[in-house]
């Protein structure tokens, strides 16, 4: 089977599209990329032909299929590349993949969210301490992975998966949290609890395609800034 | 082979979640126990501690160990487990758009059909009536765009949304399918009949697919009828 042509739009400064940046470097897709500026509204092309909604990330697949949403973009990246296996091929390890990503989007990432960029700082001590919740629990699901037997970093081991691509984009960002606001990040020194959190968030930060598809802190501490209220 | 798994599906008959995770035990015919959980009052303390704590269903607990939450990810996993039961394309392209349909009808269709269904306001009547008609003929357009291919039953010829095989995307959407008529049941008074095919041509691939759907086998055993979904839900209204 030919690979399908592939055009991505996408923007650097984007989390979501990032999840398909790392999949198309993981999977060594060829594919072109179009930049899309998020700091203007969008031309009229793109919502007509492309996303109605106006957000990226969208692959463009054999000049005629549209794909929304980077869990889909990425996803279907990693279906055309089973040799990459970023994807489990185990039942409960795929549940497992698929729950972690959830769970992040849905507890963790709107907690860390306010956290990073309430501006009144007893409100935002107040919800690092939500955050460190959320992130004992998140730390659960790391250490109930089921690896099947591998060591290592990755949430299923030894292997970088699926759902470290996912999350990856937004543990990038998450020294947003001490930037702002007086609230300072998250060390092991301070929550010994959250080891296996940490271990794992460093593992996956030190992967080649997440350095290359995160920008320079400095350009995403003062992007970020508008979040800031 | 591994010895077969304990399955146990915490489910509510009217959560329309709930529903995905009973219509893949059903497609699969995959031996479970089930066990009812009251959704309208607090949940027990052993259900928040060992089996959800966030409260919901539908959540699969395996081998008195592991359990797995959220609807589509318990019908997935169950999918996973019996790849003969067809249920998951294995086309990337297929799968992507099964994604879609199933996340768009989320975020976009069923917002409205709710809003079409129970709001008895009769001031905005026409104009919820008519934002549920628009958002059913995108999720048309979604169908007739379907990716075809040459596998059996997902080559495009009807009346499911990739072909004449049952898959993930109607089995994820069979229950909030299964209450498109109640809009006509609750809301025939303020004016509202859905079209048929004939009325508008843009909703015929919509009406073909829900018709089909809500009167899968499966589907009209496990999920309440329409009489059943009539009387839980007439207390809705406001």
């Amino acid at each position: 089977m030919t690979n399908p042509k592939l055009v991505l739009y996408n923007s650097n400064l984007c989390p979501y599209a990032a999840r398909a940046v790392i999949a198309l470097a993981e999977t060594n897709a060829e594919h072109e990329v179009v930049p899309i500026d998020l700091s203007v509204p969008r031309p009229e092309w793109y919502l007509k032909d492309i996303n109605p909604y106006g957000q990226v990330p969208a692959l463009k697949v054999d000049d005629k299929d549209i794909i929304l949403e980077s869990l889909f973009v990425a996803e279907y990246i990693a279906d055309l590349h089973p040799e990459s296996g970023l994807l489990p091929s185990d039942p409960l390890q795929r549940a497992q993949t698929r729950y972690l990503i959830h769970h992040w989007g849905a507890r963790v990432q709107p907690v860390h969210h306010k956290a990073s960029f309430t501006l009144d700082a007893t409100e935002a001590a107040k919800h690092r301490e939500e955050l460190v919740v959320e992130l004992e629990k998140f730390n659960k699901l790391l250490v109930n992975a089921h690896r099947n037997g591998s060591e290592g970093g990755y949430f299923l081991g030894d292997k970088f998966t699926f759902a470290d691509l996912a999350i990856a984009p937004f543990l990038a960002r998450f020294f947003l949290l001490g930037e702002y606001n007086g609230n300072k990040d998250i060390t092991l020194e301070e929550f010994p609890q959250l080891k296996r959190f940490l271990e794992w968030k460093e593992t996956i930060l030190q992967r080649a395609s997440i350095q290359k598809s995160t920008p320079a802190k400095e350009t995403l501490s003062t992007s970020y800034r508008k979040w800031l209220k | 082979m591994a010895a077969p798994h304990k399955f146990v599906l915490y489910y509510n008959r009217f959560c329309p979640f709930s529903a995905r995770a009973v219509l893949a035990m059903a497609e699969t015919k995959q031996p479970h126990d089930a066990i009812s959980i009251d959704i309208n009052t607090p949940r027990p303390d052993w259900y928040l501690k060992e089996v959800n704590p966030y409260g919901q269903v539908p959540a699969l607990k395996i081998d008195d160990k592991d359990i797995v939450l959220d609807s589509i990810i318990v019908a997935e996993y169950l999918s996973d487990l019996h790849p003969e039961a067809g249920l998951f394309p294995t086309d990337p392209l297929q799968r992507a758009q099964t994604r879609y349909l199933i996340q768009h009808w989320g975020a976009r269709t069923q917002p409205a059909q709710h809003k079409a269904t129970f709001s008895l306001d009769p001031s905005d009547a026409s104009s919820r009536h008519q934002d549920y008609i628009t958002e059913l003929e995108k999720v048309n357009n979604l169908l007739v765009n379907a990716h075809k291919t040459s596998e059996p039953g997902l080559d495009g010829n009807g009346p499911y949304f990739l072909g004449s095989r049952f898959t993930f995307a109607d089995l994820a959407l069979a229950s909030f399918l299964t209450r498109v008529p109640l809009v006509e049941v609750f809301q025939g008074k303020l004016g509202f009949k859905l079209p048929t095919k004939e009325e508008n041509q843009n909703l015929a691939r919509f009406i073909e697919w829900k018709d089909a759907v809500i009167s899968r086998e499966s589907v009209v055993e496990k999920l309440p009828s329409k009489e059943e979904l009539i009387e839980v839900y007439e207390k809705n209204l406001e």
